[in-house]
């Protein structure tokens, strides 16, 4: 029998045991009130709420009244009864719920709620969960659910557990709510240490100076070492931390800080000591000072530096290198000059300009062909072309005009320049003045060529003499054969001559004779010429010598009415002579002095010493000679016009060998004539 | 009748030694001809002449090899009688060492001079048949 609801009155009272209790513990319970009101609890193992034992239904009826959700697991099955505020909790599952065992309620949970039942229920213990997090199908879809949960038991009057209570309050919005505040701190974190991470790491010197009092909050390692590594800089405000800022730059950086204005500088030099070895060094930076806002309001300061000391150094390598170059150049002993890729020239030394005495402005780009010989403009301008376009080496000669207008022979030397890359850019060109070494040169030419030729002349000479050494040599055999067959029939050998017979053939041998004679002079003179000629000097009575040569000669002389004098002081006079050759000489010298002159005159010859020579002297009343041909008559060959040349035969070797012949004596021959007059020739020897 | 006078031409020139034979012969010498120095020796062995006129340059053994190899003393009689084209003191003095008599010069050598020289030489051994008159 079932109780009906709703109604009120009092309780029967029954005389068994089991008392019905009335269900004014479930009134003013809201809905869950009725609902556990009008439940079937007798399905259930609680039975039916008349049947309730107190404890359940005071517990109830409190669990009903709090606003704290809560659950009763009431018996071992743990079959659930809830307040309003746990059906909230169980979503969807209230109010199914309600009345059933709590590990059928809950599945998902089994094993959590079984634990529980075993502690709290069956142990009596009671259990807290601060957060506990389990996933319940709560809703149809597995969802994660915080909760605060605390396990008590509900004791029966013998102090056994008869149920447990859970206070069940769901924590999941604010655990979610804490989890995602987390999340975006750690992000939050994550970030900031990545941003942390690259100015530390980064490859310039970064500092970060906060609040009115500049506070460092960041100084990366480069920066560290910019400042001193030595130093503490994090949390100590700028003008305690480095106090060098002060004043100057500390005005910058306020002005930064605080007036928000950008500040940059280029290339600074800064002086640095803090490597440990001591020694100074420079290095360059560039400067930003970033200001920093917080709400807006300039707060403090990013300092940025960044390394350009290598590009600094660079560039003032290259500086100073051109400006060593250019010392150089203008100390240089040569006259330098430079052209870019076009042919443009860029750049003359100092000698250069003082060498045409023009300024820089007038020789550059193409000014300077003023000061190119025109007569060597186009073989400049073609040599130049084609080396440009082969970028090639130069090496030629030209003509430039110096200040003073003359013209001068220079070496120019081209070099194609070359970047570092490989790249044409133009020509370096070194000049040197060699006017001097080019004339001379002009001169050795000219030397040589005047040697080449009268080498030449030598040679012909030579050949010549041999020529006629040979030829002689030749002609001798067949002339004496003439004079020996003329002799022959001369002599009468051969008959009788006629008295034309006779006479032709005088003729004849006369002019062998002559043949003979010109045969043996010739090659008189090819043995005198040779190198190999000894003479067999002997010490000699030089004045014996010369009266055996005249009275040699005075039977010749008679034949043209000629008279022959000799004067000597010094008699007995020694010479060291070869007296055949000597005795030749002489001979010579007075058959030219007789026929050179005309019939009858005097033949004068004085022998006379004089310091450490012997004078002998031979003078004729004759034709004389002329005075440009006094040089002449000593030469080879040579006869000189007078009036009786063509009358007179001669080979024209008599005075070259005299003069052979005395110079051989280690003497002198000279000559003294008055055309018409006579001459004189002295022979001087020595003692 | 007295042996004509032998003479020895040594002259490697055909034309002169055909000249200088026929101006001895015709002067009523003995003459032998040889065209250098080596001929020369196997004549003079053969016909030991009085008078032996050697050249100096001539070809295969020239004047003054053949004066070295002719054994002076062997020739007791002979005269030699060295000619030349060139007057050379050394060479003269040179041949007159090696027991030439006399040294004279060619081309000057008239057939006058010549018959003259062989005469002197000779002595009053020249004979006396002349050609002409």
């Amino acid at each position: 029998m079932g109780t009906t609801p709703n109604r009120r009155g009092p309780a029967k009272k029954s005389a068994d045991s089991s008392v019905l209790f009335n269900h004014t513990f479930l009134s003013k319970c809201g809905k869950i009130g009725a609902l556990i009101d009008t439940h079937d609890w007798a399905k259930t193992s609680i039975g039916i709420i008349e049947q309730w034992p107190p404890a359940l239904r005071v517990t109830v009826n409190i669990m009903l009244q709090s606003p704290l959700p809560m659950v009763l697991l009431w018996g071992s099955d743990g079959v659930m009864i809830y307040n309003d505020a746990y059906s909230v909790f169980a979503g969807a599952r209230h109010p199914s719920l309600l009345g059933s065992k709590v590990l059928d309620g809950w599945p998902e949970v089994a094993d959590f709620n079984k634990h529980v039942m075993e502690m709290v229920f069956h142990k009596g213990k009671t259990l807290s969960y601060h957060d506990q997090e389990l996933t319940l199908y709560r809703d149809g879809q597995a969802e994660q659910v915080w909760m605060d949960l605390n396990y008590s038991p509900v004791m029966d009057k013998n102090g056994k557990p008869d149920g447990v209570l859970a206070i069940v309050t769901e924590t999941t919005k604010r655990v979610q709510a804490e989890q995602k505040q987390l999340e975006a701190e750690q992000k939050l974190q994550t970030e900031q240490k990545r941003l942390y991470d690259l100015f530390m790491n980064a490859p310039a010197a970064i500092s970060m100076t906060t609040g009115p009092d500049l506070v460092f909050t960041l100084a990366n390692d480069p920066y560290m070492q910019l400042v001193g590594k030595d130093r503490q800089l994090l949390g100590r405000p700028l003008v305690e931390a480095l106090p060098e800022v002060e004043p100057d730059l500390l005005a910058i950086v306020k002005n930064v800080a605080f007036k928000g204005e950008r500040f940059v500088a280029d290339e600074l030099p800064v002086t640095l000591d803090w490597d440990n070895k001591g020694m100074p060094y420079t290095k360059y930076l560039n400067f930003v000072y970033e200001p920093i806002f917080e709400a807006g309001k300039p707060d403090g300061m990013m300092a940025f530096a960044f390394d350009v000391t290598e590009q600094v150094k660079a560039r003032q390598r290259i500086e100073e290198s051109e400006k060593r170059f250019r010392e150089l150049a203008d100390t240089a002993p040569m006259y330098i000059a430079m052209a870019d890729e076009t042919g443009n020239a860029v750049y003359f030394n100092k000698p250069w300009l003082e060498f045409t005495g023009k300024k820089l402005e007038e020789m550059v780009g193409m000014g300077w062909l003023s000061v190119l010989h025109p007569a060597d403009a186009p073989k400049f301008e073609a040599d130049f072309k084609n080396a440009f376009e082969k970028q090639v080496p130069i090496n030629e000669q030209y003509r430039f005009k110096r200040a003073d207008k003359k013209y001068r022979w220079m070496l120019a030397v081209g070099a194609p320049r070359l970047t570092a890359k490989g790249k044409f850019v133009g020509y370096y060109g070194t000049y040197t003045d060699f006017h001097e070494v080019k004339m001379a040169e002009r001169e050795h030419e000219r030397l040589r060529s005047v040697t080449l030729q009268r080498n030449e002349l030598q040679r012909l000479n030579r050949a010549k003499d041999e020529f006629i050494s040979l030829a002689s040599h030749q002609l001798r055999t067949p002339a004496t054969a003439v004079k020996q067959y003329v002799g022959l029939l001369m002599d009468g050998y051969a008959g009788p001559l006629t008295d034309e017979q006779r006479e032709y053939l005088k003729t004849a041998h006369d002019s062998n004779e002559r043949q003979l004679h010109i045969i043996n002079d010739l090659l008189r003179t090819a043995q005198l010429d040779a190198t190999d000629y000894k003479l067999r000097q002997e010490k000699q009575d030089i004045v014996e010598i010369i009266r055996e040569v005249i009275t040699d000669f005075k039977s010749s002389a008679e034949l043209k009415a000629q008279k022959i004098e000799f004067h000597c002081s010094d008699d007995g006079l020694q010479a060291m002579v070869d007296s055949t050759e000597i005795k030749l000489v002489f001979m010579n010298l007075l058959e030219n002095a007789s026929k050179y002159s005309h019939e009858g005159g005097k033949i004068t010859v004085t022998l006379e010493q004089k310091d450490d020579q012997i004078l002998i002297s031979t003078t004729d009343q004759g034709v004389g000679i002329k005075d440009v041909d006094k040089e002449r008559i000593f030469d080879k060959f040579t006869r000189v016009q007078n009036e009786l040349t063509d009358s007179v035969p001669g080979t024209g070797l008599g005075l070259y060998w005299v003069k052979q012949i005395v110079a051989m004596h280690k003497g002198n021959i000279s000559v003294d004539s008055q055309p018409g007059k006579g001459s004189t020739f002295i022979v001087s020897l020595p003692l | 009748m007295s042996t004509k006078l032998s003479v020895l031409i040594i002259e490697d020139e055909a034309v002169l030694r055909t000249a200088y034979t026929l101006i001895l012969d015709k002067n009523g010498y003995a003459v032998e001809s040889a065209a250098n120095g080596m001929e020369g020796l196997i004549l003079l062995k053969k016909t030991k002449p009085k008078v032996v006129l050697v050249d100096i340059f001539m070809p295969v053994m020239d004047g003054k090899e053949f004066m070295k190899n002719v054994d002076i003393e062997l020739y007791p009689n002979t005269k030699f009688i060295v000619y030349s084209n060139l007057s050379d003191p050394k060479t003269e003095a040179e041949m007159l060492a090696l027991g030439a008599h006399d040294f004279i010069l060619k081309s000057s050598m008239s057939p006058q001079n010549l018959v003259q020289l062989i005469a002197d030489t000779f002595g009053s051994d020249a004979p006396d048949s002349r050609a002409h008159d």
